[in-house]
């Protein structure tokens, strides 16, 4: 009954006073009924017509506050630049409140009605079915009050408030910790869970909640947690403000946040489908790769120890035995590589040298830019394909734009040509992707060919890859070769077994086994967790049972993407996530370590 | 003038209509016999003997006055009569008269305080603001009317009175036409441009529910205005058909 006032506005005062109207004329016409013998005074069965007239007021006055309250509800939607359906419907649901509930006065009524009328005449049987006519109709109104809307929470902690952003859907979610609160923020498209970022400060006090993400946006409101609602304001960093509701929804509601979907079963181990896509699939054990060791890994992916892994694929001896899924996605779903595009870049490089079309990594990076010659920085005549390759070619870019710029195209080419070099070539290793997306340009000197068509004629095609994306960031044809590829995670595991079986892909030699003995090798330190870096593909050693380490080759791209390639194990791992705002990018490595490795036996002899 | 009481009585007694009917038709006939005793007395004949003339042209037979209430209680006003013969009490008024005054608010509010409501309905509001004014203009002309002093034993002046459920009536019917032929142009706006389905349909509810805000709201305010109206006509006649029925000093 709380639900019927409450959604229908003022009107709902009205029609609570209406419904003791007829309710007071019911008893009112029964009382005076019974206390009649029959025939009944005509006073009295006029008393009974008033009941239909008061009913229709009541569903009348109901309409009408549906429409006011659809008309207002729509006119703010209206303002809004992208239209929620999940608003649109959540405002109609409210709507339709004050007409069930006049409907409802009304239909008891008419039902009131009917049984009086009947009494009057003293027809017991028909009373009776009267009788149960007004019982169904006060059940379906007691529905009626429970069914439209759910109830808000208990507390701000239960289930997730969501705010929508064009496609994007942002889930927050309120955890109690100690005396305190924290909130981690679900970015979701569809029934997809793409990321999460926890909020860096959470204040709730009384009805009010603040919080602060670490890109200097704040959320402040009021919380209503009756009505499922936190209504507030966005605060962006450059002073704006955007007015924002963010309606309660229960976590069921949304199958994409849990790793394995809704279901609390622990996980059993399956083979993969066999899809005929090049891919020779195999049970683990059949492989030396234990089913208990898979199953524990994916269910530790399951209690979140990786962040969140939209994927994980295991293959062995040149079989796939393991593809699992999570969060929403399927073997169907095209997955940013990010990072990873850059080892993508480099078996392209690897081709075009194999062809003749590309001198070899000696080759100078300007000769690819002769338009470009009058806007050279100083030092050009020394930088060479294999400082691009090997991250060591020490232009002077500014820090800012060392660790974020992206672009590619020809203005992009021109503003990278003119830096200056400012170390030593060769010998000072930074991570800078901006340098990686002159090989678009490159290629396509050389080949005459984008990156994207070369990549379909030299890799993808004779790797049975027939659904890609490169569109991210193109410009004038030329793709962005430090990120932005999209492949489905059973193409990137087609990578990674390539390049363990030295360039061939079911028997066929599509990279030159040089080139990829040439760019998996170490060339540079890094400094840093890993141990080298070879021709943009990383490298490093994976502690596995008995105190030893096996070199692992890997393509990494932020939020844990990764195609890893255990040489001495015979063994490909790949992973795809949303971790780039949680911190756990890396917690792949850790997870590997700890559950999988231990359960692949027999090295590579 | 003189006294036709006793026969009016009787005449009462055997009119086969409910209230608020009755009354209206015993006026009706109480004015005719005052109107025949008038001529005939001008025409030069005795008080007395006109007195009889006219009781007996209005010796009504049974069938004479079934007829004249046929004539009088059809079933369109049988109807109006059992709805406007609800809610007599005056708690009951209150709760009306609240209903009234609750409803009017987005009403005028459309005109003086939200005037984008009337902006953002169909093109048929034109149209429901034109009968909505004719149904106030009537409401007041007969409010002026009813609430004046009336002459004791004269009809009550209910020419026009009908109108307002008319009104009320043709506002509704108005109000989900602009609804229909608005969804017809959307239709055709979403065949053209299939990708703004979502934006077109809601743009649609929006001015349907401004449209049907106005003429819900104008039907209701027309129904209670007639309600009260019809009301206050019938406590007239009832109470001046009990004055025609009371023999005169």
């Amino acid at each position: 009954m709380s639900n019927l006032i409450r959604f229908s506005g003022p009107y709902g005062y009205f029609l609570v006073l209406l419904a003791l109207v007829v309710l007071f004329v019911t008893v009112r016409a029964t009382t005076n009924l019974l206390r009649h013998s029959p025939p009944a005074p005509k006073v009295v069965t006029e008393q009974l017509n008033s009941l239909l007239f008061w009913g229709g007021v009541a569903g009348i006055l109901g309409f009408l506050g549906q429409c006011d309250g659809a008309y207002h509800a729509l006119t703010l939607i209206l303002q809004a630049e992208e239209i929620s359906p999940h608003i649109v419907a959540e405002g109609f649901v409210i709507s339709f409140v004050p007409t069930l509930f006049g409907l409802g006065i009304l239909g008891f009524s008419v039902a009131a009605w009917g049984c009086l009328h009947l009494l009057v005449r003293r027809h017991s049987t028909l009373l009776l079915t009267g009788g149960a006519q007004l019982l169904l109709v006060l059940l379906l109104f007691s529905g009626c009050s429970a069914v439209p809307v759910a109830d808000g929470p208990g507390a701000i902690s239960e289930g997730v408030w969501s705010l929508e952003a064009g496609r994007d859907e942002f889930l927050w979610e309120f955890s109690e910790e100690g005396n305190g609160f924290t909130c981690m923020v679900h970015n979701m498209v569809g029934p997809l869970k793409l990321n999460e970022t926890p909020c860096l400060t959470v204040e709730v006090e009384g009805g009010r909640v603040a919080i602060s993400m670490d890109t200097g946006v704040r959320l402040e409101g009021e919380v209503d947690l009756g009505r499922g609602r936190i209504s507030g304001h966005l605060l962006y960093p450059d002073g704006s403000d955007r007015e924002v509701q963010l309606p309660w929804y229960a976590r069921e509601d949304y199958p994409g946040l849990f790793p394995l979907g809704r279901s609390d079963d622990a996980y059993a181990y399956a083979p993969p489908s066999e899809l005929d896509d090049g891919w020779a699939v195999a049970s683990a054990v059949d492989v030396g790769v234990s089913p208990e060791a898979l199953e524990e890994t994916v269910n530790a992916i399951a209690e979140g120890e990786a962040g969140v892994l939209h994927s994980l694929l295991v293959a062995r001896q040149g079989h796939l035995v393991t593809e699992e899924y999570f969060h929403g996605y399927g073997h169907q779903d095209l997955h940013h590589l990010a990072s990873c595009t850059k080892s993508i870049s480099s078996l392209l490089v690897g081709t075009a040298i194999q062809s003749g079309t590309i001198g070899g990594v000696d080759a100078l990076v300007a000769d690819f830019f002769p338009e470009y010659r009058a806007d050279l920085g100083s030092g050009w005549n020394t930088l060479t394909l294999e400082h691009l390759l090997t991250m060591s070619m020490a232009l002077d870019w500014s820090p800012e734009e060392a660790e974020n710029l992206h672009g590619t195209g020809p203005e992009f080419f021109r503003r990278a040509l003119s830096r200056s070099v400012s170390g030593t070539p060769g010998e000072d290793w930074a991570y800078v992707s901006a340098n990686v997306n002159l090989i678009a340009g490159i290629l396509y000197a050389a080949t005459g060919q984008h990156a994207e068509a070369f990549a379909e004629e030299t890799l993808f095609r004779p790797l049975g890859i027939e659904a890609w994306n490169w569109d991210g960031l193109k410009t004038d044809g030329f793709n962005l070769m430090d990120g932005s590829l999209r492949l489905t995670p059973r193409d990137m595991a087609k990578i990674g077994q390539m390049v363990l079986d030295g360039g061939k892909w079911n028997g066929r030699q599509i990279v030159g086994e040089d080139w990829l003995d040439a760019s998996t090798r170490p060339h540079l330190n890094t400094g840093d967790w890993a141990e080298g870096y070879g021709y943009l593909w990383w490298r490093m050693e994976a502690p596995v049972p008995g105190g030893k380490a096996v070199p692992v080759i890997f393509a990494n791209g932020w939020g844990s993407q990764f195609i890893a390639i255990f040489p001495s194990l015979d063994l490909v791992v790949v992973t795809t996530g949303g971790n780039e705002y949680n911190g756990k990018h890396l917690a792949v490595a850790e997870l590997l370590e700890r559950h999988l490795l231990p359960g692949v036996g027999g090295a590579r002899p | 003038m003189s006294d036709f009481s006793a026969q009016l009585r009787h005449i009462s007694a055997r009119l086969p209509i409910p209230e608020p009917a009755r009354s209206r038709v015993l006026l009706e006939i109480a004015t005719d016999m005052d109107d025949l005793f008038r001529h005939l007395v001008e025409g030069g004949m005795a008080p007395e003997v006109a007195e009889a003339e006219v009781a007996e042209h209005f010796d009504l037979s049974d069938d004479a006055l079934r007829e004249l209430s046929q004539i009088h209680n059809s079933a369109i006003s049988c109807s109006f009569g059992k709805l406007s013969g609800q809610a007599r009490s005056t708690w009951e008024r209150v709760i009306l008269g609240l209903v009234a005054l609750f409803v009017s608010p987005p009403l005028l509010g459309a005109f003086f305080l939200q005037p984008t409501l009337l902006q953002d309905a169909s093109l048929l509001v034109a149209g429901l603001v034109a009968i909505l004014a004719l149904g106030l203009g009537v409401g007041l002309w007969k409010a002026a009317v009813l609430f004046r002093p009336i002459q004791p034993r004269g009809p009550i002046p209910r020419r026009g009175l009908r109108s307002l459920p008319g009104i009320t009536l043709l506002l509704l019917f108005l109000g989900f036409a602009g609804i229909w032929v608005e969804l017809y142009r959307s239709a055709l706006a979403i065949r053209i441009t299939p990708q703004m389905a979502l934006r077109y349909l809601v743009e649609w509810l929006h001015l349907a529910s401004a449209t049907m805000v106005v003429a819900l709201s104008g039907a209701l305010l027309t129904a209670l205005l007639w309600f009260f109206l019809e009301n206050r006509a019938s406590h007239l006649e009832e109470k001046a058909a009990a004055a025609i029925l009371e023999p005169t000093a």
